[in-house]
Protein backbone atom coordinates (compact mmCIF):
# COMPACT_ATOMS: atom_id res chain seq x y z
CA UNK A 1 0.00 0.00 0.00
CA UNK A 2 1.64 3.54 -1.21
CA UNK A 3 1.70 6.06 1.73
CA UNK A 4 -0.53 8.23 0.11
CA UNK A 5 -3.55 5.47 0.54
CA UNK A 6 -2.06 4.31 4.16
CA UNK A 7 -2.60 7.44 5.21
CA UNK A 8 -6.14 8.03 3.98
CA UNK A 9 -6.73 4.81 5.93
CA UNK A 10 -5.38 5.99 9.32
CA UNK A 11 -7.50 8.93 9.03
CA UNK A 12 -10.66 7.05 8.13
CA UNK A 13 -10.07 5.05 11.14
CA UNK A 14 -8.38 7.47 13.55
CA UNK A 15 -10.89 11.10 12.80
CA UNK A 16 -13.69 10.29 15.04
CA UNK A 17 -11.68 8.43 17.81
CA UNK A 18 -9.37 11.79 17.86
CA UNK A 19 -11.75 14.14 17.99
CA UNK A 20 -13.96 12.32 20.85
CA UNK A 21 -10.32 12.27 22.50
CA UNK A 22 -10.07 16.16 22.47
CA UNK A 23 -13.87 16.27 23.47
CA UNK A 24 -13.29 14.29 26.41
CA UNK A 25 -10.28 16.46 27.77
CA UNK A 26 -12.68 19.40 27.38
CA UNK A 27 -11.56 20.72 23.96
CA UNK A 28 -14.59 22.05 21.21
CA UNK A 29 -14.29 23.86 18.44
CA UNK A 30 -10.68 25.46 16.90
CA UNK A 31 -9.11 23.92 20.26
CA UNK A 32 -9.98 20.53 19.44
CA UNK A 33 -9.24 20.77 15.66
CA UNK A 34 -6.03 22.12 16.18
CA UNK A 35 -5.09 19.35 18.43
CA UNK A 36 -6.48 16.36 15.95
CA UNK A 37 -4.89 18.28 12.97
CA UNK A 38 -1.40 18.17 14.58
CA UNK A 39 -1.59 14.43 15.64
CA UNK A 40 -2.68 13.99 11.82
CA UNK A 41 -0.04 16.12 10.84
CA UNK A 42 2.29 13.98 12.71
CA UNK A 43 1.02 11.14 11.12
CA UNK A 44 1.39 12.03 7.48
CA UNK A 45 5.02 12.98 7.83
CA UNK A 46 5.77 9.91 9.77
CA UNK A 47 3.55 7.34 7.85
CA UNK A 48 6.12 4.88 7.62
CA UNK A 49 5.84 4.68 11.11
CA UNK A 50 2.48 4.35 12.35
CA UNK A 51 1.92 0.55 13.25
CA UNK A 52 -0.14 -0.93 10.30
CA UNK A 53 -2.40 -3.25 12.50
CA UNK A 54 -3.22 -1.56 15.29
CA UNK A 55 -2.44 2.34 14.79
CA UNK A 56 -4.80 3.86 17.51
CA UNK A 57 -2.29 3.61 20.38
CA UNK A 58 0.39 5.23 18.31
CA UNK A 59 -1.82 7.97 17.45
CA UNK A 60 -3.04 8.82 21.16
CA UNK A 61 0.30 8.81 21.94
CA UNK A 62 0.66 11.37 19.69
CA UNK A 63 -1.84 13.11 21.19
CA UNK A 64 -1.11 12.58 24.25
CA UNK A 65 2.34 14.30 24.19
CA UNK A 66 0.84 17.40 22.23
CA UNK A 67 -1.97 17.68 25.08
CA UNK A 68 0.21 17.35 27.62
CA UNK A 69 2.87 19.40 26.66
CA UNK A 70 0.34 22.34 25.68
CA UNK A 71 -1.42 22.32 28.51
CA UNK A 72 1.96 22.22 31.17
CA UNK A 73 3.31 25.27 29.18
CA UNK A 74 0.51 27.45 28.93
CA UNK A 75 -1.36 26.99 32.13
CA UNK A 76 -4.58 26.21 29.48
CA UNK A 77 -5.34 23.13 31.85
CA UNK A 78 -6.57 24.85 34.70
CA UNK A 79 -8.49 26.66 32.37
CA UNK A 80 -9.60 23.39 30.58
CA UNK A 81 -10.24 21.52 33.61
CA UNK A 82 -12.75 24.76 34.96
CA UNK A 83 -14.74 24.88 31.35
CA UNK A 84 -14.51 21.12 31.49
CA UNK A 85 -16.65 20.83 34.56
CA UNK A 86 -19.03 23.75 33.79
CA UNK A 87 -19.64 21.89 30.64
CA UNK A 88 -20.85 18.84 32.42
CA UNK A 89 -23.11 19.79 35.21
CA UNK A 90 -24.05 16.37 37.31
CA UNK A 91 -27.11 14.35 35.51
CA UNK A 92 -29.94 13.12 37.35
CA UNK A 93 -30.14 10.68 39.29
CA UNK A 94 -32.15 8.61 36.82
CA UNK A 95 -29.14 8.96 34.69
CA UNK A 96 -27.00 6.92 37.06
CA UNK A 97 -25.39 3.75 36.39
CA UNK A 98 -25.71 1.70 39.26
CA UNK A 99 -25.18 3.75 42.27
CA UNK A 100 -22.81 5.80 40.76
CA UNK A 101 -24.08 9.05 39.05
CA UNK A 102 -22.11 10.62 36.28
CA UNK A 103 -21.46 14.15 37.96
CA UNK A 104 -20.11 11.94 40.93
CA UNK A 105 -18.06 10.46 38.94
CA UNK A 106 -16.48 13.18 37.30
CA UNK A 107 -15.95 15.24 39.67
CA UNK A 108 -14.17 12.50 41.59
CA UNK A 109 -12.12 11.99 38.25
CA UNK A 110 -11.08 15.30 38.70
CA UNK A 111 -9.73 15.14 42.08
CA UNK A 112 -7.30 12.61 41.03
CA UNK A 113 -4.05 13.49 39.78
CA UNK A 114 -4.14 14.45 36.25
CA UNK A 115 -2.03 11.37 35.64
CA UNK A 116 -4.03 8.91 37.21
CA UNK A 117 -6.97 10.86 35.49
CA UNK A 118 -5.63 10.48 32.04
CA UNK A 119 -5.03 6.79 32.69
CA UNK A 120 -8.66 6.40 33.41
CA UNK A 121 -9.91 8.37 30.49
CA UNK A 122 -7.84 6.28 28.13
CA UNK A 123 -9.01 3.02 29.39
CA UNK A 124 -12.87 4.30 29.92
CA UNK A 125 -13.89 6.96 27.60
CA UNK A 126 -11.31 6.17 24.78
CA UNK A 127 -12.11 2.61 24.94
CA UNK A 128 -8.20 1.64 25.23
CA UNK A 129 -7.06 -1.67 26.41
CA UNK A 130 -4.84 -2.43 29.18
CA UNK A 131 -2.24 -3.75 26.63
CA UNK A 132 -2.87 -0.75 24.43
CA UNK A 133 -2.39 1.37 27.21
CA UNK A 134 1.27 0.81 27.27
CA UNK A 135 2.58 2.56 24.37
CA UNK A 136 0.36 5.72 25.11
CA UNK A 137 1.79 5.70 28.44
CA UNK A 138 5.41 5.14 27.33
CA UNK A 139 5.81 1.92 29.72
CA UNK A 140 5.70 -1.84 29.60
CA UNK A 141 2.11 -3.58 29.39
CA UNK A 142 2.88 -4.75 33.27
CA UNK A 143 3.06 -1.32 34.35
CA UNK A 144 0.57 0.26 32.60
CA UNK A 145 -1.79 -2.41 34.20
CA UNK A 146 -0.52 -1.20 37.37
CA UNK A 147 -0.91 2.04 36.64
CA UNK A 148 -4.53 1.68 35.65
CA UNK A 149 -5.10 -0.46 38.97
CA UNK A 150 -3.71 1.93 40.96
CA UNK A 151 -5.59 4.93 39.64
CA UNK A 152 -9.16 2.86 39.73
CA UNK A 153 -8.23 2.73 43.16
CA UNK A 154 -7.61 6.07 44.01
CA UNK A 155 -10.90 6.96 41.99
CA UNK A 156 -12.78 4.48 43.86
CA UNK A 157 -11.26 5.68 47.41
CA UNK A 158 -12.39 9.22 46.06
CA UNK A 159 -16.12 7.91 45.34
CA UNK A 160 -15.62 6.57 49.11
CA UNK A 161 -15.97 3.42 48.21
CA UNK A 162 -13.91 0.18 48.40
CA UNK A 163 -12.81 -2.29 45.31
CA UNK A 164 -15.46 -4.53 46.74
CA UNK A 165 -18.46 -2.65 47.56
CA UNK A 166 -19.90 -0.01 45.40
CA UNK A 167 -21.74 1.70 47.89
CA UNK A 168 -20.31 3.46 50.85
CA UNK A 169 -21.32 2.13 54.74
CA UNK A 170 -24.47 5.01 55.62
CA UNK A 171 -25.05 5.49 52.10
CA UNK A 172 -28.23 4.63 49.56
CA UNK A 173 -27.81 3.92 46.33
CA UNK A 174 -28.51 7.00 44.14
CA UNK A 175 -26.71 9.35 46.76
CA UNK A 176 -23.96 11.59 46.52
CA UNK A 177 -20.46 11.24 48.43
CA UNK A 178 -20.78 13.37 50.54
CA UNK A 179 -16.61 14.43 50.22
CA UNK A 180 -17.27 14.62 46.40
CA UNK A 181 -17.87 18.02 45.21
CA UNK A 182 -19.97 17.85 42.20
CA UNK A 183 -19.71 20.60 39.82
CA UNK A 184 -22.91 22.69 39.32
CA UNK B 1 -9.15 -6.10 36.43
CA UNK B 2 -9.77 -8.51 33.58
CA UNK B 3 -13.15 -9.44 34.79
CA UNK B 4 -16.03 -6.93 33.74
CA UNK B 5 -15.59 -3.77 35.61
CA UNK B 6 -18.70 -2.34 37.26
CA UNK B 7 -16.47 0.94 38.59
CA UNK B 8 -14.79 1.24 35.01
CA UNK B 9 -18.24 0.87 33.53
CA UNK B 10 -19.85 3.40 35.44
CA UNK B 11 -17.00 5.60 34.43
CA UNK B 12 -17.48 5.22 30.60
CA UNK B 13 -20.91 5.71 31.29
CA UNK B 14 -20.31 9.00 32.16
CA UNK B 15 -17.71 10.00 29.39
CA UNK B 16 -19.06 13.70 28.21
CA UNK B 17 -21.03 13.43 24.66
CA UNK B 18 -21.39 9.96 24.58
CA UNK B 19 -23.19 9.77 21.86
CA UNK B 20 -20.49 12.19 19.59
CA UNK B 21 -19.58 10.26 16.43
CA UNK B 22 -17.83 13.00 14.22
CA UNK B 23 -17.91 11.07 10.90
CA UNK B 24 -14.39 11.12 8.59
CA UNK B 25 -16.46 11.91 5.47
CA UNK B 26 -18.02 15.10 7.22
CA UNK B 27 -17.17 18.48 5.39
CA UNK B 28 -15.41 19.21 8.77
CA UNK B 29 -13.37 15.96 8.36
CA UNK B 30 -12.31 17.10 4.66
CA UNK B 31 -11.37 20.60 5.34
CA UNK B 32 -9.38 19.39 8.00
CA UNK B 33 -7.72 16.79 5.57
CA UNK B 34 -7.22 19.45 3.07
CA UNK B 35 -5.24 21.31 5.82
CA UNK B 36 -2.96 18.83 7.23
CA UNK B 37 -2.19 17.55 3.82
CA UNK B 38 -1.23 21.25 2.47
CA UNK B 39 2.39 21.17 0.89
CA UNK B 40 3.82 23.11 3.61
CA UNK B 41 2.93 20.10 6.29
CA UNK B 42 3.70 17.06 3.73
CA UNK B 43 6.94 15.23 4.06
CA UNK B 44 9.99 16.26 2.04
CA UNK B 45 9.59 13.42 -0.42
CA UNK B 46 6.12 14.84 -1.48
CA UNK B 47 7.20 18.10 -1.71
CA UNK B 48 8.08 18.10 -5.16
CA UNK B 49 4.86 17.06 -6.62
CA UNK B 50 2.84 17.85 -3.97
CA UNK B 51 -0.17 19.53 -5.57
CA UNK B 52 -0.34 16.40 -7.22
CA UNK B 53 -0.05 14.70 -4.37
CA UNK B 54 -2.52 16.45 -2.91
CA UNK B 55 -4.94 15.57 -5.97
CA UNK B 56 -3.89 12.12 -6.09
CA UNK B 57 -4.96 11.73 -1.73
CA UNK B 58 -8.24 13.48 -2.60
CA UNK B 59 -9.73 11.63 -5.65
CA UNK B 60 -12.75 10.61 -4.52
CA UNK B 61 -13.99 13.09 -2.45
CA UNK B 62 -15.81 15.55 -4.70
CA UNK B 63 -16.46 17.99 -2.23
CA UNK B 64 -12.76 18.75 -2.12
CA UNK B 65 -11.02 19.74 -5.07
CA UNK B 66 -8.27 21.77 -5.87
CA UNK B 67 -8.32 25.38 -6.93
CA UNK B 68 -7.88 25.02 -10.28
CA UNK B 69 -10.99 23.58 -10.58
CA UNK B 70 -13.17 26.18 -9.71
CA UNK B 71 -13.54 27.93 -12.57
CA UNK B 72 -14.72 24.85 -14.34
CA UNK B 73 -17.39 24.22 -11.18
CA UNK B 74 -18.52 27.56 -9.99
CA UNK B 75 -21.48 29.08 -11.65
CA UNK B 76 -21.34 32.96 -10.44
CA UNK B 77 -23.80 35.04 -12.53
CA UNK B 78 -22.40 37.80 -13.34
CA UNK B 79 -24.01 41.26 -12.74
CA UNK B 80 -24.11 40.18 -9.13
CA UNK B 81 -27.24 38.58 -7.70
CA UNK B 82 -27.46 34.88 -5.76
CA UNK B 83 -25.47 31.93 -8.05
CA UNK B 84 -26.71 28.89 -8.55
CA UNK B 85 -23.73 27.14 -7.46
CA UNK B 86 -23.80 22.64 -6.69
CA UNK B 87 -22.88 21.50 -3.24
CA UNK B 88 -19.62 20.28 -4.75
CA UNK B 89 -18.96 23.86 -6.12
CA UNK B 90 -19.32 25.67 -2.64
CA UNK B 91 -17.04 23.10 -0.94
CA UNK B 92 -14.79 23.63 -4.11
CA UNK B 93 -14.63 27.17 -2.76
CA UNK B 94 -13.95 26.55 0.61
CA UNK B 95 -11.35 24.02 -0.08
CA UNK B 96 -9.88 26.65 -2.30
CA UNK B 97 -9.80 29.64 0.75
CA UNK B 98 -8.73 27.55 3.05
CA UNK B 99 -5.67 26.70 0.55
CA UNK B 100 -5.22 29.95 0.11
CA UNK B 101 -4.78 30.79 4.02
CA UNK B 102 -2.73 28.13 4.53
CA UNK B 103 -0.16 29.21 1.84
CA UNK B 104 -0.78 32.92 3.11
CA UNK B 105 -0.17 31.27 6.49
CA UNK B 106 3.08 32.68 7.06
CA UNK B 107 2.57 36.41 5.91
CA UNK B 108 1.27 39.19 7.14
CA UNK B 109 -2.36 40.33 7.35
CA UNK B 110 -3.14 43.90 7.53
CA UNK B 111 -6.68 44.46 8.90
CA UNK B 112 -8.69 47.28 9.31
CA UNK B 113 -11.64 47.54 11.46
CA UNK B 114 -14.75 49.90 11.40
CA UNK B 115 -17.63 49.25 13.78
CA UNK B 116 -18.68 48.36 17.17
CA UNK B 117 -17.37 45.90 19.05
CA UNK B 118 -19.15 42.78 19.64
CA UNK B 119 -19.93 40.96 23.01
CA UNK B 120 -18.08 43.78 24.76
CA UNK B 121 -19.43 45.66 27.82
CA UNK B 122 -17.78 48.48 26.52
CA UNK B 123 -19.85 50.88 24.38
CA UNK B 124 -18.12 51.72 20.84
CA UNK B 125 -16.66 54.91 20.59
CA UNK B 126 -18.55 56.34 17.82
CA UNK B 127 -16.63 57.23 14.44
CA UNK B 128 -13.55 54.93 15.93
CA UNK B 129 -11.23 52.79 13.60
CA UNK B 130 -8.66 50.44 14.09
CA UNK B 131 -5.76 49.44 11.96
CA UNK B 132 -4.15 46.52 12.80
CA UNK B 133 -0.72 44.23 10.67
CA UNK B 134 -0.51 40.74 12.55
CA UNK B 135 2.31 38.28 11.49
CA UNK B 136 2.47 35.90 10.77
CA UNK B 137 -1.00 35.63 9.55
CA UNK B 138 -2.22 32.33 11.09
CA UNK B 139 0.72 31.20 13.95
CA UNK B 140 0.83 28.18 14.82
CA UNK B 141 0.89 27.07 19.03
CA UNK B 142 4.22 27.78 20.03
CA UNK B 143 5.53 30.67 17.32
CA UNK B 144 5.76 33.97 17.75
CA UNK B 145 3.34 36.42 16.80
CA UNK B 146 4.27 40.09 16.20
CA UNK B 147 1.24 42.32 16.08
CA UNK B 148 0.17 46.49 16.10
CA UNK B 149 -3.03 47.77 16.43
CA UNK B 150 -3.08 51.55 15.89
CA UNK B 151 -6.60 53.16 16.87
CA UNK B 152 -8.33 56.01 15.68
CA UNK B 153 -10.83 58.24 16.39
CA UNK B 154 -12.89 61.24 13.98
CA UNK B 155 -9.04 60.36 11.98
CA UNK B 156 -7.16 60.62 14.69
CA UNK B 157 -5.01 58.69 16.39
CA UNK B 158 -5.69 58.01 19.98
CA UNK B 159 -3.80 54.73 20.82
CA UNK B 160 -0.68 53.02 19.06
CA UNK B 161 -0.16 49.12 20.46
CA UNK B 162 2.80 46.33 19.31
CA UNK B 163 2.04 42.96 21.61
CA UNK B 164 4.60 40.46 20.34
CA UNK B 165 3.47 37.15 22.16
CA UNK B 166 3.69 33.71 21.87
CA UNK B 167 0.47 31.77 20.02
CA UNK B 168 -1.47 30.29 22.44
CA UNK B 169 1.06 31.50 25.58
CA UNK B 170 -1.33 34.74 25.53
CA UNK B 171 1.53 36.48 27.65
CA UNK B 172 4.34 38.59 25.97
CA UNK B 173 5.82 42.37 25.68
CA UNK B 174 3.90 45.62 24.86
CA UNK B 175 4.15 48.90 24.26
CA UNK B 176 1.33 51.16 24.33
CA UNK B 177 1.37 54.56 23.10
CA UNK B 178 -0.93 57.45 24.16
CA UNK B 179 -1.93 59.91 22.39
CA UNK B 180 -3.86 61.45 24.39
CA UNK B 181 -2.27 62.23 27.41
CA UNK B 182 1.36 61.99 25.63
CA UNK B 183 2.81 58.93 27.58
CA UNK B 184 3.54 55.69 26.55
CA UNK B 185 4.09 52.55 28.90
CA UNK B 186 6.56 48.61 28.10
CA UNK B 187 5.35 46.20 30.06
CA UNK B 188 3.69 42.26 30.34
CA UNK B 189 0.48 41.98 28.79
CA UNK B 190 -0.54 40.33 31.54
CA UNK B 191 -0.96 43.65 33.71
CA UNK B 192 -3.52 45.18 31.35
CA UNK B 193 -7.23 44.54 31.68
CA UNK B 194 -8.09 43.71 28.52
CA UNK B 195 -5.95 42.68 25.05
CA UNK B 196 -5.67 42.20 22.28
CA UNK B 197 -8.51 43.89 20.84
CA UNK B 198 -10.97 41.34 18.32
CA UNK B 199 -8.78 42.33 15.31
CA UNK B 200 -5.85 39.88 16.72
CA UNK B 201 -7.93 36.88 16.33
CA UNK B 202 -9.88 37.58 12.96
CA UNK B 203 -7.62 35.33 10.59
CA UNK B 204 -8.36 32.40 12.61
CA UNK B 205 -11.69 33.18 13.37
CA UNK B 206 -12.07 33.29 9.60
CA UNK B 207 -10.28 30.39 9.02
CA UNK B 208 -12.45 29.02 11.61
CA UNK B 209 -15.64 29.35 9.98
CA UNK B 210 -14.49 28.41 6.56
CA UNK B 211 -13.25 25.19 8.13
CA UNK B 212 -17.11 24.71 9.52
CA UNK B 213 -18.40 23.59 5.87
CA UNK B 214 -21.35 26.18 7.06
CA UNK B 215 -20.42 28.85 4.59
CA UNK B 216 -22.53 29.29 1.33
CA UNK B 217 -20.96 30.68 -2.05
CA UNK B 218 -24.04 34.09 -2.37
CA UNK B 219 -22.34 35.17 -5.97
CA UNK B 220 -20.06 37.58 -7.06
CA UNK B 221 -19.13 41.57 -6.20
CA UNK B 222 -16.79 43.91 -6.50
CA UNK B 223 -14.87 44.96 -3.28
CA UNK B 224 -12.62 48.10 -3.60
CA UNK B 225 -12.18 47.29 -7.40
CA UNK B 226 -11.49 43.76 -6.30
CA UNK B 227 -13.48 41.44 -8.25
CA UNK B 228 -14.60 38.70 -4.84
CA UNK B 229 -16.84 35.94 -4.32
CA UNK B 230 -18.74 36.11 -1.77
CA UNK B 231 -19.29 33.69 1.10
CA UNK B 232 -21.84 33.87 4.17
CA UNK B 233 -22.45 31.85 6.92
CA UNK B 234 -25.72 31.66 7.81
CA UNK B 235 -25.51 29.27 11.26
CA UNK B 236 -23.12 27.70 13.88
CA UNK B 237 -19.88 29.27 12.64
CA UNK B 238 -17.66 31.38 15.41
CA UNK B 239 -18.39 34.71 17.07
CA UNK B 240 -20.80 36.28 15.62
CA UNK B 241 -24.96 35.23 14.49
CA UNK B 242 -23.74 36.49 11.05
CA UNK B 243 -21.37 37.21 8.86
CA UNK B 244 -20.42 37.89 5.03
CA UNK B 245 -16.54 37.06 3.62
CA UNK B 246 -15.74 38.68 0.55
CA UNK B 247 -12.38 36.51 -0.87
CA UNK B 248 -10.44 37.84 -4.04
CA UNK B 249 -11.79 35.20 -6.87
CA UNK B 250 -8.48 35.15 -8.72
CA UNK B 251 -6.30 33.95 -5.63
CA UNK B 252 -9.51 33.23 -3.23
CA UNK B 253 -7.17 35.58 -0.37
CA UNK B 254 -10.22 37.36 2.00
CA UNK B 255 -10.73 40.85 1.08
CA UNK B 256 -13.43 41.70 3.48
CA UNK B 257 -15.28 40.43 6.06
CA UNK B 258 -18.46 41.78 7.34
CA UNK B 259 -19.39 40.15 11.05
CA UNK B 260 -22.96 41.10 13.05
CA UNK B 261 -24.56 39.84 16.44
CA UNK B 262 -26.18 41.13 18.90
CA UNK B 263 -24.36 42.88 22.18
CA UNK B 264 -24.87 42.46 25.87
CA UNK B 265 -28.03 45.04 25.62
CA UNK B 266 -29.43 43.22 23.03
CA UNK B 267 -28.30 45.68 19.76
CA UNK B 268 -27.36 44.65 16.78
CA UNK B 269 -23.82 45.77 16.34
CA UNK B 270 -22.03 45.21 13.22
CA UNK B 271 -18.38 45.26 12.57
CA UNK B 272 -16.52 45.32 8.99
CA UNK B 273 -12.46 43.98 8.67
CA UNK B 274 -10.93 45.50 5.17
CA UNK B 275 -8.09 42.46 4.98
CA UNK B 276 -5.02 42.37 2.79
CA UNK B 277 -2.54 39.92 3.02
CA UNK B 278 1.21 41.46 2.36
CA UNK B 279 4.06 39.46 1.92
CA UNK B 280 6.66 39.61 4.98
CA UNK B 281 9.25 41.86 3.53
CA UNK B 282 11.40 44.34 5.05
CA UNK B 283 9.24 47.35 4.15
CA UNK B 284 6.00 45.10 5.43
CA UNK B 285 7.27 44.10 8.30
CA UNK B 286 8.75 47.90 10.02
CA UNK B 287 4.71 48.52 10.17
CA UNK B 288 4.52 46.04 13.15
CA UNK B 289 6.78 48.56 15.34
CA UNK B 290 4.93 50.69 16.99
CA UNK B 291 7.20 54.36 17.28
CA UNK B 292 7.60 56.58 20.52
CA UNK B 293 7.47 59.55 19.49
CA UNK B 294 9.80 62.38 20.95
CA UNK B 295 8.60 64.43 24.46
CA UNK B 296 6.33 61.32 25.07
CA UNK B 297 6.17 60.34 28.71
CA UNK B 298 6.81 57.01 30.06
CA UNK B 299 4.57 55.55 32.68
CA UNK B 300 4.78 52.72 34.82
CA UNK B 301 1.01 52.97 35.23
CA UNK B 302 -0.49 49.86 33.22
CA UNK B 303 -3.10 51.49 31.13
CA UNK B 304 -6.21 49.81 31.06
CA UNK B 305 -8.12 48.69 27.82
CA UNK B 306 -11.05 47.30 28.25
CA UNK B 307 -11.29 47.66 24.46
CA UNK B 308 -9.65 49.12 21.29
CA UNK B 309 -12.33 51.52 20.85
CA UNK B 310 -11.96 52.95 24.36
CA UNK B 311 -9.72 56.04 24.71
Amino acid sequence: MDPDTRFRAVFDLAYGPLCRYARHRGLTGPDAEDLVAQVLEVAWRRIDEVPADDALPWLYAVAHNIWRNQARRDRRRADLLVRFRASFPALAAADSVGSFEPGALRAALGCLSEADQEVLRLVAWDGLTPAQLAPVLGCSPVAARTRLHRARARLARQLGVDQQHRVPAGQKQGERPDHVEVPR
Amino acid sequence: MNQPDALLAALRAARPDPDYQPAPDSPQAMALLARVTAPAHGPERLRPSSRLTRRVILAGIPAVAGAAAIGAAVEVKSGGGPAHLTAPAAASVRAAVLDAFDRSSGDIIQITQTGGPLGLEAAPTAKGSMRAWIYPMLAKPGQEVRSRFVTSVAGRTVRDAEWDYIKARRRGGLIVVNYGDRTWFRGDNGEIVYFPPIGATTASVIRDNIASGLIKVAGEATVRGIRVIKLTFSSGFVSYDEATLYVDARTYLPVEYIASGRGPKGQVNQVRFALQVLPATPVNLARLTTPVPAGFTRTTKPPIILSPWIS
